[in-house]
This record gives C-alpha cells, sequence and structure tokens, in this order.
C-alpha cells in the first residue's frame, strides 16, 4: 500500500509539473497505476517535449530508456500504441510513456535526448514499420538484408512469405516463395465456447 | 592536380570469428590498427520469439525464454513468470520463492563462469576456461536433478515451480558452495595479478556515468561506473528483500572493475545461496490455484475434476485478465524485462523482450572507439554478449 502511494504521489507530481510547464491542458491524456506501474498517455505532438521533461527536471529524473514496446491493433484508427519505459535511478521509480500512432504517420526519435533509443527505434521501425523522424540511422535491425514487410504486424502471417535456400546449380543463396506441406494450424483462433476463468 | 581521395580500411569482423561470441557480424572501420568505427550487424540469430510467443499458450511460453540468453535460462524465465503473475496478480508460496532465488543464483554463478572465462580465453589465457568448465558442469546437474534438462529446464512456471527439491540436493549444493569459492580463489590467482591480463583490461572500453545512462546499461555495465544499481535491491522481487547481500559497484568504469565486479558477484552469490539453504521453509512450492497450475500426475489418477483441469490447461491454458505490465529481474547480464500485454485470452496479445545485451552491444561503438583492433575483443568479452538474447 505504501508503494502504491508512492506511485501516486509521483504521478500526480510529473502531471501537475508539465502543465505547469507546457501551459498546455490536453498535452497528458490520461494517468494511471497499472499492476504497480505509471503508465501515462501523452499526445504525441507533445512527446518529445515532455520526454525532455522527463530527462531533465529535477524532480523527475528519468534519465534512462529502457525499452519502448510497441504493440499493433489492426482494428483501431490510431493502431500502433508505443509504449516508452523510462527510468529514474535517482528516484527509484519507472513511468510509461504510451503514445498512439498510425500506419502512416510517424514519431519524433528520441536519439538527440536518449542516445540508447537509436536501435530501440530502429528496431520499432523494422518490426512495425513506423517511422522515426530525425533519426540519424533507421536501418532495418533483426530482419535479414533486404527484407519485406513488418514482422511483428498482426496482419503478417507467422510462417512469413519466403523462405531460403541454397541453390546447388547456380551456388548462391536463393528464396522462393513459401511452401509448407500442411497448412499451418493456427488453434488459437477457434473460438471457445467455454468461460474462462 | 588529380583528385584523390583517401578510404580508411574495412574489416568484417566475424559473423564466424570465434571472439564475436556467436553471430556477431561488425563492420570495423579502421586508421591502422585504431578503430574510428564499429557497426554491429546483428539479427543472424533472430527467430522471432516474441512472434511465436504471440501464438502460443502462457504455459508453452516458457521454454522460449530459457532459449534466448542460452547461459542464463532460469533468470528469463523468472522475469516473464513474474510478468504473467503480476497480471493475474497470482500469489507464490514462500517455499517456490526461495526456490527460484536459490536457482536464480546458481544460474549467474553458471552464468558469470562463463563470462569471465571465455573473456579471458578471448584475451589469450585458456586454463581458467577449462577450470570453470567443470564447475559449470556441477551447476547443470542441479538443473538436470530439478528439472531433468541440463540447459532448458522451464522450471519456474506461472505460480510457482514444477516441482519441489528431490532428497539430498541441497545437501549437494552445500558442499558445491563450500567448495566453490576456493574455485574461484584459484580462477583469481591466475588472472586478478596476471600482468599481461591486467594490461589488456585496465582502462580499456571506459564507460562513464552519463554515458551509460544514456546508452541504457544496466547490470555490471551500469554498476562498474559507479552507480549501485541492482534492481534485486532498487524493486525487490520474490525474497530478495530479506537476504543480505552487497553489491559489488566499480570505480574506474574499465574492463578490469567489470571483471572483479563479476568475480564478487559470485562469491556473493554464493552467500545468497547459502541463505536459502539455511532458511529455506517447509511448505508448497506453487500456488494452490487449480485454474492456472495442473494438478499433480498423483491427483488425476484420482479425482475427476483434477484431470479435466489437466486437459484443459495443457490444450487451451488459462485465460490472463486484460491489461499489460512490465517485470524485470536483475539477470546476470543485466536487467532483462518482459512487457505482457494481455487482451484477456490465453495467449500474450503481444510480449516484447528488453535484453541487456541488446543495448550494450548498441554502445559498443562508443566503447571501441579510439582502440585498438585487439580491444575490441577485449570489450566484447566485458559486455556479456549472448545472441540468443540480443537478436531474440
Amino acid at each position: 500500500m505504501k508503494l502504491y502511494f508512492a506511485l501516486i504521489k509521483q504521478l500526480l507530481l510529473i502531471r501537475s509539473l508539465f502543465l505547469i510547464l507546457t501551459n498546455v491542458g490536453r498535452s497528458v491524456l490520461i494517468c494511471e497505476i497499472d499492476s504497480y506501474n505509471i503508465v501515462i498517455y501523452v499526445r504525441k505532438s507533445f512527446f518529445f517535449s515532455f520526454s525532455l521533461f522527463l530527462k531533465y527536471h529535477y524532480y523527475t529524473r528519468y534519465q534512462q530508456l529502457t525499452e519502448i514496446a510497441c504493440v499493433d491493433y489492426p482494428q483501431r484508427a490510431n493502431r500502433f500504441s508505443l509504449s516508452y519505459l523510462f527510468l529514474s535511478c535517482f528516484y527509484n521509480v519507472r513511468v510509461a510513456c504510451v503514445c498512439l500512432t498510425d500506419a502512416l504517420g510517424s514519431m519524433v526519435s528520441l536519439v538527440s535526448l536518449f542516445a540508447g533509443s537509436n536501435w530501440l527505434e530502429r528496431e520499432v521501425w523494422d518490426m512495425f514499420g513506423i517511422m522515426f523522424v530525425y533519426h540519424p540511422d533507421l536501418r532495418r535491425i533483426l530482419t535479414d538484408y533486404g527484407f519485406l514487410g513488418h514482422p511483428l504486424r498482426k496482419d503478417f502471417p507467422l510462417s512469413g512469405f519466403v523462405e531460403v535456400y541454397f541453390n546447388d546449380m547456380t551456388q548462391l543463396v536463393c528464396y522462393q516463395s513459401l511452401s509448407l506441406a500442411q497448412e499451418f494450424r493456427d488453434y488459437g483462433r477457434i473460438q471457445n465456447p467455454w468461460h474462462l476463468n | 592536380m588529380k583528385n584523390f581521395q583517401l578510404k580508411n580500411f574495412v574489416l568484417n569482423f566475424g559473423p564466424q570469428h570465434p571472439s564475436a561470441h556467436g553471430v556477431l557480424r561488425l563492420v570495423l572501420h579502421l586508421n591502422g590498427e585504431i578503430v574510428l568505427k564499429a557497426d554491429p550487424h546483428i539479427g543472424l540469430l533472430h527467430r522471432g520469439t516474441e512472434k511465436l510467443l504471440e501464438h502460443k499458450t502462457y504455459y508453452q511460453g516458457v521454454p522460449y525464454f530459457d532459449r534466448l540468453d542460452y547461459v542464463s535460462m532460469m533468470c528469463q524465465e523468472h522475469a516473464y513468470v513474474l510478468a504473467v503473475e503480476k497480471l493475474l496478480k497470482c500469489y507464490v508460496p514462500v517455499r517456490g520463492q526461495f526456490i527460484r532465488v536459490l536457482y536464480s543464483e546458481l544460474t549467474r554463478l553458471l552464468n558469470h563462469l562463463l563470462a569471465v572465462t571465455t573473456h579471458a580465453m578471448d584475451v589469450g589465457a585458456l586454463t581458467p576456461f577449462l577450470w570453470a568448465f567443470e564447475e559449470r558442469e556441477k551447476l547443470m546437474e542441479f538443473y538436470e536433478r530439478i528439472s531433468g534438462a541440463r540447459m532448458h529446464a522451464a522450471f519456474f512456471k506461472v505460480g510457482g515451480v514444477s516441482e519441489d527439491l528431490p532428497l539430498g540436493l541441497l545437501d549437494d549444493i552445500y558442499l558445491f558452495i563450500r567448495d566453490f569459492s576456493s574455485r574461484l580463489d584459484e580462477m583469481e590467482e591466475l588472472l586478478t595479478n596476471n600482468r599481461i591480463w591486467k594490461l589488456r583490461l585496465q582502462n580499456v572500453g571506459i564507460v562513464t556515468q552519463s554515458q551509460a545512462l544514456d546508452w541504457g546499461f544496466s547490470g555490471v555495465l551500469l554498476r562498474s561506473t559507479g552507480i549501485c544499481w541492482d534492481l534485486r535491491r532498487t524493486f525487490p522481487y520474490e525474497v530478495y528483500s530479506q537476504l543480505a547481500f552487497n553489491i559489488p559497484v566499480g570505480r574506474n568504469g574499465d574492463c578490469f572493475d567489470r571483471y572483479l565486479m563479476r568475480m564478487d558477484e559470485m562469491r556473493q552469490s554464493i552467500f545468497i545461496i547459502k541463505q536459502c539453504l539455511d532458511f529455506l521453509p517447509s511448505g508448497m512450492v506453487r500456488t494452490d490455484n487449480k485454474k492456472v497450475l495442473s494438478p499433480s500426475r498423483m491427483d488425476m489418477k484420482r479425482s475427476m475434476e483434477a484431470l479435466i483441469h489437466h486437459f484443459k490447461l495443457y490444450s487451451e491454458g488459462f485465460a490472463v485478465p486484460f491489461g499489460s505490465c512490465y517485470a524485470a529481474v536483475e539477470a546476470p547480464k543485466g536487467e532483462f524485462g518482459v512487457h505482457v500485454t494481455s487482451n484477456g485470452t490465453s495467449r500474450p496479445y503481444r510480449c516484447k523482450i528488453k535484453a541487456p545485451g541488446f543495448l550494450h552491444l548498441q554502445g559498443l561503438d562508443f566503447m571501441a572507439k579510439d582502440h585498438l583492433l585487439a580491444d575490441v575483443v577485449t570489450i566484447i568479452g566485458t559486455q556479456d554478449i549472448v545472441f540468443g538474447e540480443v537478436d531474440r
């Protein structure tokens, strides 16, 4: 319970401080505490200034960007929800800032604030295809050279589209479109008639 | 006058080079032997774990975490089960928590033994490696005795651990840790005051505090700069808040500091293991919520209810309520976190894995800058890179 109150205190502090600093009423949309994590929904246009504030303000000092977790909800208008996890070693708190964006939109890169966000953003670009403007080096990172598509999008099939083989005739590694001996069976999509828990 | 251009020498380091620790392709721009720029190309071991996890039940997800960082297996299962338990609001009995801590620390020994000695091997000292692998063999036997598998144990389950400890295991662990500190002494005798080892490690790969924070470092790399940050202390999980241990902190932030810290962390782990053996309470090792963990084999023979539970859990799995949460553990390499997003079904909607090695490897560029080519090997070694977790 004590921890919970500490989190609420920190959350209200961040919210009020940022509202005072930016003087914009609806820059921070919702704040909540979800399983002992502070979650703040930030409007995309204010995201850079919000992280600037989080990093440098004396009362917050979130100097580390731990990770960027992106989730794809294809049925929504803003289909991607990016959750930036900041860590303040000084005050011993974490905060997750959630920002929504659509497939054609772009995010502002945080590389100038957190050097470590370089690869994290490259990974999000690779896996989801979200552009990061002002990113110095937005290449693919985990997939193959010349890979097409963004594998962690929900409309990308688990088995992919191509397979790689070594062609003995030409002595080259080649791609061909995927052919499975048996169709991929996804039992997860079967509707469950029973009540879950 | 003719136009001419000077180009620096570009060297491909890896992916088959043994000191690339697996499958790192490192494109080095060199001026003579001085590194100007290091551009790691990763992803050669990318298996799409995050995508696969979306298609598996929570129960089936656990073994994937063993295979991420394949030298600190259980610590990663730990992060995953902690995240799912947080969403389920599931309680683990104290004995189960102690067993988890016990095995997390054994895993830390397993990892640091490999990290330090392969580092030494990259730098040129072969003997510690041979000695440490004998100890690792014993540690893997402890893995085998509780799970049947020497490496990929899948021992931590959501709601506890899969089995109680077998008879006599604690005695053997005690015998092991009693002798283990002298094994560490032997290793330190070879390395710590060794002139070549010091020449190769001191003042190489220096990281400052602000750099470490800026690049998102964690674990030994962050602590070597003098920041006392250990998740076991700062965000205590399981029973770590009840155990006494020290956190080694570096001063110079160079490779030699990190070597000393790893050695000291192993000694601290021995101390934690000993406390676990002393304080291990009796009782259950897993939650009694039958909707989360399957019943025992014996129950299934007798009770229809148990049989139904077993069938439902292994075919469909348990449903996790809506929400998302992040849980992190202090894995031997640094902060290993799992961000689970659930949509109320029995499969994670999204499972983001935060691997410490990914952020550390990113810092290789600034750490290796203006160093010699041979120092790049030292820096890769000190970062303790394992490609299973970097590429995921």
